[in-house]
């Protein structure tokens, strides 16, 4: 769905990357090289403590490095001002988050729709996608199975693994390049976790987007195209020594 | 932007609905203050036109004025009727209406005069009163009431009605051996011509026949018809309403009479009596105006106060909206709209709840002070006021809506909790 171009260039790159928040002395991220290619779904794995957060914020370019570069679909983060760093993130990135993704006083479709109130390009990719984005809506809520009376529903009256579901379809909507997924099956049941991420799995596949899946559970990193440990990449990190470093294929 | 502020607020309605409430209080409370002040102002200049001087008894000008035209309080003192001749007779004065105050008729004052008052007052831009029923005076007992006497008493022509002594509504004696009959209703004017009953100087002594010091005399007293033919010219009366051939010599005249020997006498001349009642209540509306101007902030501080208090529990909306692609200031937008929602619907539940007190407490101002309060569109200084407090709400809100603004800027997406 995307342009057949990004294929081969990376959808994120980040090389030489520092960063630290001010009044530290010590970097919080220091990470030589990190990759993820167009279509790639990869598993990153940091225990709380391990600069994650920071991570998080980097890439969808809410704070900038002090050095370094990161690069998200071709976009040098850098050379955007602040107000084109919104709309970048509003365009490229569909993030979901552990839990209380969905705005309480909106329905389920007004939440889903929320990323194409902000971003024109978000908008006319649903709408390519669908008919209308109402169609569009519907189609990806049904995608990730849930009932089709849910629309108009308040979305208080929905179960955890319901509004989860409900947020990655917002995620997607309009085919953004990249899903960050923050410990989004934190909230969930160990069954209701491996279905979810079976759904995000197909729906990240059909929108052609890449996934940056963070979590501290590495029983749910089976199935995904790499495993990164973040205290690997990240020379900076302090709580990463003692835990057993494993490389993913 | 709009539609989720909205639907936000409506969330969130308990406090948005308080952070309303004492905006339309405020709001109502300095409509109803600033109408009141002008209607009063406008009623009390209405009242009296045409009259070049007021004459009564030596007192200060402003309760000559008060008890004399707008028949509030009482008068300390006659004028004799000798005097009234005097003055009658000076070249300088065209015309004189005598007024005889002191007696009421349930709740309404009675006014002692005779037709040169319906011929000679003037109300308003130079009108002068009209009978929509009946005439004026022709017997010693006929009486013309103003129209709200008519209406809340439901009074017409040839209604026998009996007069009291002393300006209360209860227990107080009464003159019912001399039945006065109602001759003519007067057309509405908005001033206290309305709310008096009118009886000719004749009368005020008929019904005083068979008093003495104050009080009644034992017996069967005096027929209607004997006091017919009794010689009954007034002794004395509380005020002279006195037309001049020409105002040029007004001045004189005041002086004339203030000076005059026989009577400790006061003229004054009804604008600059006026003046001086509102020099006098200036004091008291500018500090009305100051209080409600201070109960407008105090909504507006409210309101900026509850959207402070709201913010911290809405940084996860905050962090959802900026995660979703919102602009930092698309937050500052939101915060800023929802402070302008909260501020119009304040104020448009304000001037309806201003009209409802207009429409209510309008009618028992009329019947109690004789101020007519009307319902009128807002006019141009109600705009203003209505005006700078929706600017006061948008620039109040901009200090949550900047508060908002920095705090997803320092958030970011990240959901502290």
């Amino acid at each position: 769905m995307n342009e057949s171009g990004a294929t081969r260039s990376p959808i994120l790159e980040m090389d030489q990357v520092s960063f630290t928040w001010p009044r530290q002395s010590q970097p919080v991220i220091a990470i030589d090289h990190f990759a993820i290619a167009a279509g790639e779904r990869v598993f990153l794995r940091g225990p709380s403590g391990s600069g994650k957060t920071t991570l998080l914020s980097l890439v969808s370019a809410v704070i900038l490095p002090q050095q370094g570069r990161i690069t998200v679909d071709g976009t040098d983060l850098q050379a955007l001002e602040g107000r084109q760093r919104d709309r970048f993130r509003a365009d490229h990135l569909g993030l979901v988050f552990q839990q209380f993704n969905l705005l309480p006083f909106l329905s389920v479709a007004e939440n889903v729709q929320l990323p194409c109130r902000f971003s024109q390009r978000r908008r006319s990719q649903a709408l390519q996608s669908g008919a209308s984005l109402r169609q569009e809506t519907e189609r990806l809520l049904q995608r990730m199975q849930l009932p089709s009376d849910i629309l108009e529903r308040p979305v208080m009256q929905l179960s955890v693994g319901q509004q989860q579901r409900v947020a990655v379809a917002r995620a997607l909507i309009g085919c953004p390049s990249l899903i960050i997924a923050d410990e989004p099956t934190s909230a969930l049941d160990r069954d209701a976790q491996q279905a979810f991420i079976g759904l995000l799995f197909d729906e990240v596949a059909a929108a052609g987007s890449s996934l940056l899946f963070v979590s501290h559970d590495e029983t749910l990193a089976s199935g995904f195209d790499r495993q990164v440990d973040l205290g690997q990449i990240n020379s900076a990190g302090s709580t990463i020594r003692e835990h057993d470093l494993r490389e993913a294929g | 932007m709009f539609g989720i502020a909205w639907k936000s607020l409506r969330n969130r309605w308990p406090t948005a609905l308080l952070a309303i409430l004492a905006i339309v209080m405020s709001v109502a409370l300095i409509l109803t203050v600033e109408k009141i002040r002008r209607d009063a102002r406008s009623s009390f200049t209405q009242t009296v036109s045409g009259t070049d001087l007021i004459v009564g008894a030596r007192s200060g000008a402003v309760q000559l004025l008060l008890y004399s035209v707008f028949r509030i309080g009482n008068a300390t003192n006659n004028i004799s009727w000798e005097s009234v001749q005097d003055i009658e007779q000076r070249p300088a004065v065209d015309w004189l209406v005598p007024l005889s105050l002191g007696d009421s008729h349930q709740g309404f004052r009675v006014v002692g005069t005779d037709n040169r008052f319906f011929e000679h007052f003037r109300y308003g831009d130079e009108r002068s009163l009209i009978l929509t029923e009946g005439r004026q005076f022709d017997d010693v007992f006929d009486t013309v009431i103003g129209s709200e006497v008519a209406e809340q008493l439901g009074y017409s022509l040839g209604q026998s009605i009996v007069v009291a002594h002393g300006t209360g509504n209860v227990g107080l004696m009464e003159h019912d051996q001399q039945p006065f009959k109602v001759s003519g209703i007067l057309a509405r004017t908005g001033t206290p011509v309305d709310r008096a009953v009118h009886v000719s100087l004749e009368g005020i002594e008929a019904m005083h026949v068979d008093w003495r010091s104050g009080t009644k005399v034992r017996g069967e007293g005096t027929s209607a018809d004997t006091i017919r033919t009794m010689q009954l010219e007034p002794t004395a009366v509380t005020a002279l309403l006195v037309g001049l051939k020409s105002r040029g010599t007004v001045f004189r005249e005041q002086r004339a009479i203030n000076t005059y020997t026989a009577e400790p006498l006061l003229a004054i001349l009804p604008g600059v009596a006026l003046q001086e009642l509102w020099g006098l209540v200036g004091v008291a509306e500018n500090a009305l105006f100051i209080v409600s101007v201070s109960v407008v902030v105090c909504g507006l501080i409210n309101l900026v106060s509850v959207l402070l208090a709201g913010l911290n529990e809405r940084r996860r909306e905050m962090a959802i909206l900026r995660s979703a692609g919102a602009r930092p200031l698309h937050v500052f937008l939101l915060l800023c709209i929802e402070s302008t929602l909260l501020t119009i619907v304040g104020v448009v539940l304000g001037l309806a709840l201003h009209y409802l007190l207009t429409l209510v407490g309008g009618q028992w101002l009329q019947h109690r002070y004789g101020i007519s309060v009307a319902l009128a569109l807002p006019g141009r200084s109600d705009l203003l006021i209505l005006a700078s407090i929706v600017a006061a709400g948008l620039l109040a809100g901009l200090l949550p809506a900047f508060s908002a603004y920095r705090k997803s800027l320092a958030d970011g997406m990240a959901q502290r909790l």
